[in-house]
């Protein structure tokens, strides 16, 4: 069996290397298969989790604008129905049918 | 050194270079005391529940509103400048008004008030070892958006909503207001605030997120949060209309009769609903810091009197359902004034009607004659029937600030006693006591606990507000003869006059003397009415008090008016037709 050197993966490839060539050969056809499968692999998991992460990073700028948007809808509602209760109340509407010549009934009007 | 050695350790510098400076992130700056840290855990605010009256009207609903902080260490120089711009937004909102519509008065106090903000800001403007200072709470919109666009640096605003009120001061006392307790937290004080508070207030949220530096959340990251629960809102019994119809008729009445204060209860004797529930002078919730303290419990429900006369139907009540009198038993006793402990006991206007009925005694609204029912029914029974009636203890009507009245022990009680707590004297109740007590004559003899709210309605949850078991605490007889004694004395008694024609009311006059330093005021009274119709399937209970009217010392000229010009209106309301 032949000594593996795995220091010469990083050297340059020099042709007619019989060395180099001897220890990949000794791997044998399959483990090669395995080693670029899980690389492959590997490397596609850390796309889609790259992938992933930029997505949700942009989900989380959304959720902050939603919101935000939620806050200035709940404040806009909070003023309005303040607005509409304040134009509805007797006070208001009494001082309105005054102005109009409205008279208080003195009489009970049944249908 | 061949270049793929190089290559390598060039790789590896980066690699550390990287880890460091992760590492100088991660733990040292953030050790250092970072306020940027991107973890935030922050409270989340909640809005107080609504009230709403009996047609689904917001009585009390919230506005937005905002709390103004600085950060002082952020502002330049010692602030004054600041000071000047900020303090006409913040002082009280009572100067709102227009400024053509102020008077020189109040022009003068506004700018002195201006002139005091100042030198409050300024204090906490120039205090530079402040890293955060609130300057004020529950600012408007409008003030907000005002400051905010003088773009002043090193300030900032937090949500801080407040109560709106849409229809201003009505039924202040009833309502009570919403103020901050020692921690700074809304806390509803009096009335129906005070007494829902629990349920009112809510329950504020948490929220713990990580955020990336520009503020986002990182959503990759697990976070834990509670989410708020808005507090409950409070459906009331209440009816808008009864109670403005029923507030501004008792304004105009305290200002015509010259009153101290006046108080109108309204219920529905079958149910126990409190209809309307009114107090004069009366103050604005909004704005209620600017009102004496003194004003702001409910006479409704706080306030304790002597009843006078209107309390001789609860006596004579006990000795006919005790079967001890009847309305034709004549009193063999009434024709003159009487000496009992060595008191003289008189009729209010020293005239004398011998041989009485006992409907006449309650016509007449004879003191005499009610020493004759006392004797009948002695210390005992008519204790019992005090007690059976609510008096002594709270009825459990829904606010926070009722008093139980004041009853003396029953082994305190000497002959005078009896005598006088028969015509109202000598014996404190509150004017919900009296109707409670009146509605049981309205109501076939039978007590119910007044209540103001119907349900609460927390999100989909709605709980109902029930009165407590009823009790009968006279006979149907009974109260159907007392009934008939109360329209005798509206159609025959002192007020007649005032009374409406076509319709049967039930009702009695009360005239008591206030107990100043041991004896009573000859001038001073408190003048009642107190009431139901229509007499044979009765739409309402009705009292009216009003305290030391100076035009008119008696009931019958004072209380007895208005309480016809108020059931006048509450008859077109419920569309009651005249009969006769």
């Amino acid at each position: 069996m032949q000594k593996r050197n795995f220091d010469l993966i990083f050297q340059p490839r020099r042709k007619n290397d019989k060395n180099l060539l001897s220890g990949w050969q000794s791997i044998g056809k399959i483990k090669i298969r395995v080693l670029v499968t899980t690389t492959v692999l590997v490397s596609l998991l850390l796309v889609t989790q790259l992938v992933f992460a930029a997505s949700l990073a942009t989900d989380g700028r959304k959720l902050s604008e939603i919101g935000s948007e939620i806050q200035r809808l709940e404040a806009e509602n909070t003023t309005l129905k303040a607005k509409i209760a304040q134009a509805a109340s007797l006070a208001t509407l009494s001082e309105k049918a005054q102005v109009l010549g409205f008279e208080k009934p003195t009489k009970v009007i049944t249908p | 050194m061949d270049r793929i050695r190089i290559f390598q350790i060039i790789f590896l510098i980066a690699v550390a270079a990287i880890v460091l400076r992760l590492f100088y992130w991660q733990f040292i700056a953030k050790v250092q005391g970072n306020f940027n840290s991107y973890a935030t855990e922050g409270i989340l605010p909640v809005s107080r529940g609504e009230i709403f009256t009996s047609d689904g009207f917001p009585l009390v609903t919230n506005q937005e509103a905002f709390l103004i902080y600085a950060k002082p260490y952020e502002i330049k120089n010692n602030g004054q400048k600041i000071a000047q711009q900020l303090a006409p937004f913040l002082i009280s909102e009572k100067y709102a008004t227009g400024e053509a519509q102020i008077t020189d008065e109040i022009k003068r106090q506004k700018e002195e008030a201006i002139k005091t903000k100042e030198k409050d800001l300024q204090e906490k403007l120039s205090n530079k070892n402040l890293f955060w200072v609130q300057l004020a709470r529950k600012i408007p919109l409008e003030a907000k958006i005002k400051i905010q666009s003088a773009k002043i640096t090193g300030l900032g605003f937090e949500k801080d909503d407040r109560r709106f009120y849409p229809e201003a001061s009505m039924a202040a006392q009833l309502l009570g207001f919403v103020g901050s307790d020692k921690f700074g937290q809304d806390t509803g004080y009096f009335g129906l605030e005070g007494y829902y508070d629990r349920q009112l207030r809510g329950k504020p949220g948490r929220a713990q997120q990580e955020k990336d530096p520009f503020g986002f959340p990182i959503l990759v990251r697990s976070y834990r949060s509670i989410e708020p629960q808005k507090g409950a809102s409070l459906y009331l019994a209440i009816d808008r209309s009864i109670q403005f119809k029923v507030e501004e008729n008792l304004r105009q009445a305290v200002e015509k009769y010259g009153a101290k204060d006046g108080t109108v209860v309204v219920e529905n004797p079958k149910t126990g609903r409190i209809l309307a529930m009114a107090t004069y002078p009366t103050y604005n919730p909004k704005l209620f810091s600017e009102f004496d303290q003194t004003i702001y419990k409910n006479p409704a429900v706080a306030d304790t009197f002597e009843p006078g006369s209107i309390f001789k139907l609860i006596t004579m009540s006990a000795a006919m359902d005790l079967g001890l009198v009847n309305p034709n038993t004549r009193c063999d006793i009434c024709g003159g004034p009487r000496q009992i402990g060595g008191f003289e006991i008189s009729t209010w206007n020293k005239k004398y009607y011998p041989d009485s009925t006992m409907t006449e005694i309650i016509v007449h609204s004879d003191n005499v004659g009610m020493t004759y029912v006392a004797e009948k029914l002695q210390t005992d029974k008519f204790y019992d029937y005090i007690t059976k009636f609510g008096f002594g203890a709270k009825t459990g009507i829904d606010l926070q600030e009722e008093s139980p009245g004041s009853i003396r022990p029953k082994k305190d009680w000497k002959p005078i006693d009896l005598v006088t707590a028969s015509f109202g004297q000598g014996i404190a109740v509150t004017p919900i006591q009296m109707v409670q007590a009146v509605s049981v004559i309205a109501n076939g003899g039978k007590l119910l606990t007044p209540k103001i709210a119907y349900k609460t309605k927390d999100g989909q949850k709605e709980e109902k507000v029930l009165p407590d078991d009823e009790k009968q605490v006279i006979s149907p007889k009974t109260a159907s003869q007392i009934t008939e004694m109360m329209v005798a004395a509206v159609e025959n008694g002192e007020a007649h006059a005032y009374a409406p024609r076509g319709y049967r009311i039930a009702g009695k006059t009360g005239t008591a003397q206030i107990p100043v330093a041991g004896h009573y005021d000859p001038d001073k009274t408190i003048a009642s009415f107190v009431g139901f119709a229509p007499a044979d399937d009765p739409k309402f209970v009705m009292l009216v008090r009003f305290n030391q009217p100076s035009s008119s010392p008696f009931g019958s000229e004072t209380a007895a008016p208005t309480f016809f010009e108020i059931a006048k209106e509450l008859f077109n309301y419920f569309g009651v037709l005249p009969t006769g």
